[in-house]
C-alpha cells in the first residue's frame, strides 16, 4: 500500500471503530442492550455511579479519538519522507495530563463513598440486619464452592448447624420487600457472588464470613434472577450458576421452606 | 502461510464447539464405528500389579461384535435386545448389528448426545472416568464399566435402582466434583423437592438411561474379556449367560430397594405408632417369655443392667411404656454404656409422642452403638468420627473396586456423599458404600438402632448440638 493509501486506510478504521462504539453506546438503552432490570432498594444509587462514570470516560474516549484521528492524519508518514527528531518533553502537558486524570479519580472516589459505605459496611447495614448479624442469625448461609453455591436456611430456629436448618442447591428464596442478610463463605478458592439484577457483587473469600445483604423492592415481578459466579474459579467457572427466587410474601416462602424441610426429612 | 494459520483456526475452532475424543480404534461400522477393546485389558485394578489380560486381533473384533448386537455403537446406542443371535461369526453380528432398531428419537439417544454435551468431560467417551478433565479431579469421575455404583439405596450386592442413578444425576455428589444437573423445579417423583439449577434442556431421565447402558456395556465387556481369557474362546452359551445375568440383575434391583422396618424414633408416635407396634409384633419375638426371662435374671442379680433393659424391651413390647422407661433408665444408672437400654427408651418415650426425649436418648443409643463392638463404627470413622479410626498405613493401602484411594469418612463435616436425608443415611448403614470398604450393617443391626446410628451421624455434622463438648 502507498502511504498516501495507507493513511487514509487506518485513519479511517479508527474513525469507523470509534463511531462503532460511541453510536453503540448512544442508542443501547433504547435498545435494551443494556443492564439487567433493577429490582434492588439500592439499585438505583449503583446505576447512577455507573452513568456517572460512563459519562467520564465517554466524554475522554470521545476526545482522545479525535485527537487520535487528528494526529493519525496529521503526522503519518507522507510520500516524501521527513527525518525523525528527539523532543525531550513538554513539563506543561505533562502536568495537564497527570492532574486531570488524578483529579476525575479522586472525583470518582468521593462521589461514590457514601453509596459504598451503605452497601457494603456492617456498620452502616439496616438497622435489623445489624441485629442478625450480631446474634449470628442470617436469613441464609451461602456456601460457594466448585462449582456450585450450596444454601442453609436457619429454619425455624433461626439459628444454623442445627437440626432444622434447610440445605438446598443453587436456589437461592427471598422474600420481596425485606431486607435480606446473607453470611457468604468459600469452601475451596475465591468465587464472586453476583446478583445482577440487585447491583450486588461481593467476593467469597476461604476462612472468612462475609455479611452480605440487599432488599428486592416491593413491587418487584415475583419469579426466578441470576445468581452467578463473578470471579474464575477454575475449569467448571463457567457452569457455577445459581438462581434467585423471589416470593411474593412472607406465608409463600414459609409453605416453599417447609415443602423443602419435608422433602430434606424423608425417612422412608 | 496463510493457508496453515487458516487451517489451525478451524481446528481450533472445531475443537471449541464440541469435539470429543475419537474412540481409540474401532471396526467398521456405522459413523465411527464399533469400538475395540484395548489390547491390554485391565480385569481387576485393585490387585498389585493390576491384573491385564492380553487380548489378539481376532478376540477384540468378537467382542465389539458382539457388544454391538447388544448396546449398538457409542453414536447409535440401542436398548438392550434379549437374546440376539450369538453364534453368529463376527461379520455377521456386525451385520445383524447394523441392523438393530437404532431411534434417533429415543430417549437413549437423546441422552447419548447430552452425555456428549454435559458429562464426557470427566466421564470419558465409553464412561471409563478418563475424559479430558479427569486428571485434575480428586475423587476421580466414576468409570461406569464396573457396573458397581458407590451410594445406591438397593441391598447389598445388588445393582442401583435406576432412581438411584436419577438421583445422583440430579442432586450432584457432594463434596466431590459432581454438580447436579437437576431442574429448578426439583423432582418429586424421586423426592426432591428443593430446586437446583441444571442446565436448560437437561433431561435427567434419558442421560440415567444412557449411563445404565454403559455400566451395562462395560459389565458386559469385562466379563465377556474374562470368560474369552478363562475359556479360550466365545462361546454363544457363555456370552448369553453373562448377558442374562447382567441385564436381570438390573432388572432386579427396582425390588431390592431397602425400606426401613421400624420407623424412626421420634416419629414412632407420630402417625407411624401403627406400623411401629407391627414391627414389634413381627420382629421382637415372645414378650411374655422374655418378661420371665428377664425378671429371673434380675432376682439372681438385681443390679444386672442387661437383664434390666432386657425387661425394658418386653415391657416396651407389651405397650407398657412409663414401665419400660423406667427401667431402661434404671438400666442406664447402673451401667451407662447399655445403648439397648436408650434404643427402648428412645422408642417409648416417642411412642408417647415426646419428640425432644426420643431424638436425646435416641442419639445417645446411637453413640453408645458406635462406639461399642455390636457396630464398631468407631474401628474406621475414629472415636470423634473424624475418620482418622485406622492405621494411616492401612488408610494408605485401602483401594476400592476401581483402584483408587480409599478412606473412611469424616461425619464432623456434615457432608454426606450419598445424600443428607435421613433415609440416605438409613441406606447408607443398612447397605454401606458399594465397591468401597464401608460395610453393610443390615443384617447385624436392629432396624431401630440403624435409626439410633442415623441420629448420631447426623448430629455430629452439627456444629452447635450435642456433641459440642465431645
Amino acid at each position: 500500500m502507498r502511504p498516501a493509501n495507507a493513511k487514509l486506510f487506518w485513519t479511517a478504521t479508527y474513525f469507523l471503530v470509534a463511531l462503532f462504539c460511541t453510536v453503540c453506546m448512544l442508542i443501547a438503552p433504547g435498545k435494551k442492550w443494556w443492564l439487567h432490570e433493577d429490582i434492588s432498594t439500592f439499585g438505583a444509587d449503583v446505576d447512577h455511579l455507573f452513568n456517572v462514570i460512563l459519562a467520564i470516560t465517554g466524554v475522554t474516549f470521545v476526545l482522545v479519538q479525535v485527537i487520535l484521528l487528528y494526529v493519525l492524519w496529521r503526522f503519518a508518514e507522507t510520500d516524501q519522507p521527513r527525518k525523525a527528531m528527539f523532543v525531550h518533553g513538554n513539563h506543561q502537558l505533562e502536568v495537564i495530563w497527570t492532574i486531570i486524570p488524578a483529579g476525575l479519580l479522586v472525583f470518582i472516589a468521593l462521589y461514590q463513598m457514601n453509596t459504598w459505605i451503605r452497601i457494603k459496611f456492617p456498620s452502616n447495614f439496616p438497622p435489623e440486619l445489624r441485629e442478625q448479624i450480631k446474634e449470628k442469625r442470617p436469613f441464609a448461609e451461602v456456601l460457594a464452592g466448585q462449582f456450585e453455591w450450596r444454601i442453609t436456611y436457619p429454619g425455624g430456629d433461626q439459628k444454623l448447624g442445627t437440626r432444622d436448618d434447610v440445605h438446598v442447591l443453587n436456589n437461592l428464596h427471598v422474600i420481596r420487600g425485606k431486607p435480606v442478610l446473607i453470611h457468604l463463605r468459600s469452601r475451596d478458592v475465591l468465587h464472586s457472588f453476583f446478583l445482577p439484577n440487585f447491583r450486588l457483587k461481593q467476593d467469597a473469600v476461604p476462612g472468612m464470613t462475609i455479611p452480605v445483604w440487599f432488599e428486592a423492592k416491593q413491587d418487584t415481578k415475583p419469579g426466578y434472577y441470576d445468581l452467578m459466579c463473578a470471579e474464575l474459579c477454575g475449569w467448571g467457572h463457567y457452569k457455577m450458576k445459581g438462581e434467585l427466587f423471589i416470593h411474593e410474601n412472607e406465608a409463600d416462602f414459609k409453605a416453599w421452606l417447609d415443602k423443602a424441610k419435608l422433602a430434606e426429612e424423608a425417612a422412608e | 502461510m496463510k493457508l496453515r494459520t487458516a487451517l489451525s483456526l478451524a481446528a481450533a475452532l472445531a475443537c471449541i464447539s464440541g469435539c470429543y475424543e475419537a474412540p481409540p480404534s474401532s471396526i467398521a461400522g456405522p459413523k465411527g464405528g464399533y469400538p475395540l477393546s484395548p489390547a491390554k485389558f485391565v480385569l481387576d485394578a485393585t490387585s498389585t500389579p493390576p491384573k491385564e489380560i492380553a487380548l489378539d486381533a481376532k478376540g477384540q473384533a468378537q467382542i465389539a461384535a458382539t457388544l454391538a448386537l447388544y448396546f449398538g455403537s457409542p453414536e447409535r446406542p440401542v436398548s438392550p435386545i434379549k437374546n440376539p443371535i450369538v453364534e453368529a461369526s463376527v461379520n455377521e453380528a456386525l451385520k445383524a448389528a447394523e441392523k438393530t432398531d437404532f431411534d434417533p428419537e429415543s430417549p437413549l439417544d437423546k441422552g447419548r448426545r447430552l452425555y456428549v454435551l454435559h458429562c464426557v468431560h470427566c466421564h470419558g467417551y465409553y464412561g471409563a472416568g478418563d475424559g479430558p478433565t479427569a486428571n485434575f479431579l480428586l475423587p476421580k469421575p466414576r468409570d461406569f464399566r464396573m457396573g458397581e455404583f458407590k451410594f445406591t439405596s438397593t441391598k447389598q450386592d445388588t445393582k442401583p435402582s435406576f432412581d438411584d442413578l436419577k438421583r445422583t444425576v440430579a442432586q450432584g455428589i457432594p463434596g466431590t466434583m459432581m454438580p447436579a444437573f437437576g431442574p429448578r423445579d426439583g423432582m418429586p417423583e424421586i423426592g426432591l423437592v428443593a430446586g437446583f439449577a441444571g442446565p436448560p434442556g437437561f433431561d435427567v431421565d434419558a442421560v440415567a438411561q444412557y449411563v445404565r447402558m454403559l455400566a451395562m456395556r462395560g459389565e458386559m465387556e469385562r466379563k465377556l474379556v474374562a470368560s474369552l481369557d478363562s475359556e479360550g474362546e466365545l462361546t454363544g452359551e457363555n456370552v448369553a449367560s453373562i448377558a442374562d445375568g447382567i441385564l436381570a440383575a438390573w432388572d432386579r434391583a427396582k425390588d431390592e430397594v431397602v425400606k426401613p422396618d421400624a420407623p424412626r424414633p421420634t416419629l414412632a408416635g407420630n402417625g407411624d405408632a401403627d406400623r411401629y407396634k407391627t414391627y414389634l409384633k413381627e420382629k421382637g419375638g415372645d414378650a411374655d417369655k422374655a418378661l420371665a426371662e428377664a425378671d429371673k435374671a434380675l432376682a439372681s442379680n438385681a443390679q444386672n443392667a442387661d437383664a434390666m433393659a432386657e425387661r425394658a424391651r418386653a415391657k416396651l413390647m407389651k405397650g407398657d411404656l412409663d414401665g419400660a422407661i423406667a427401667d431402661a433408665s434404671k438400666a442406664i444408672e447402673l451401667k451407662a454404656a447399655t445403648p439397648a437400654a436408650y434404643t427402648v427408651r428412645s422408642y417409648a418415650k416417642g411412642l408417647k409422642g415426646d419428640q425432644a426425649g426420643a431424638l436425646a436418648d435416641s442419639v445417645k443409643a446411637g453413640d453408645n452403638l458406635f462406639h461399642t463392638d455390636k457396630a464398631q463404627c468407631m474401628a474406621c470413622h475414629g472415636p470423634k468420627g473424624k475418620g482418622d479410626g485406622l492405621d494411616p498405613d492401612v488408610t494408605k493401602r485401602n483401594k476400592d473396586v476401581w483402584g483408587l484411594p480409599l478412606r473412611p469418612a469424616d461425619l464432623t463435616l456434615g457432608v454426606y456423599r450419598g445424600g443428607r436425608r435421613p433415609i440416605d443415611l438409613y441406606r447408607r448403614v443398612h447397605t454401606g458404600v458399594k465397591g468401597g470398604e464401608m460395610p453393610g450393617f443390615g443384617g447385624q443391626l436392629r432396624s431401630e438402632e440403624i435409626w439410633n446410628l442415623v441420629d448420631y451421624v447426623q448430629s455430629l455434622g452439627l456444629p452447635m448440638l450435642e456433641t459440642a463438648s465431645r
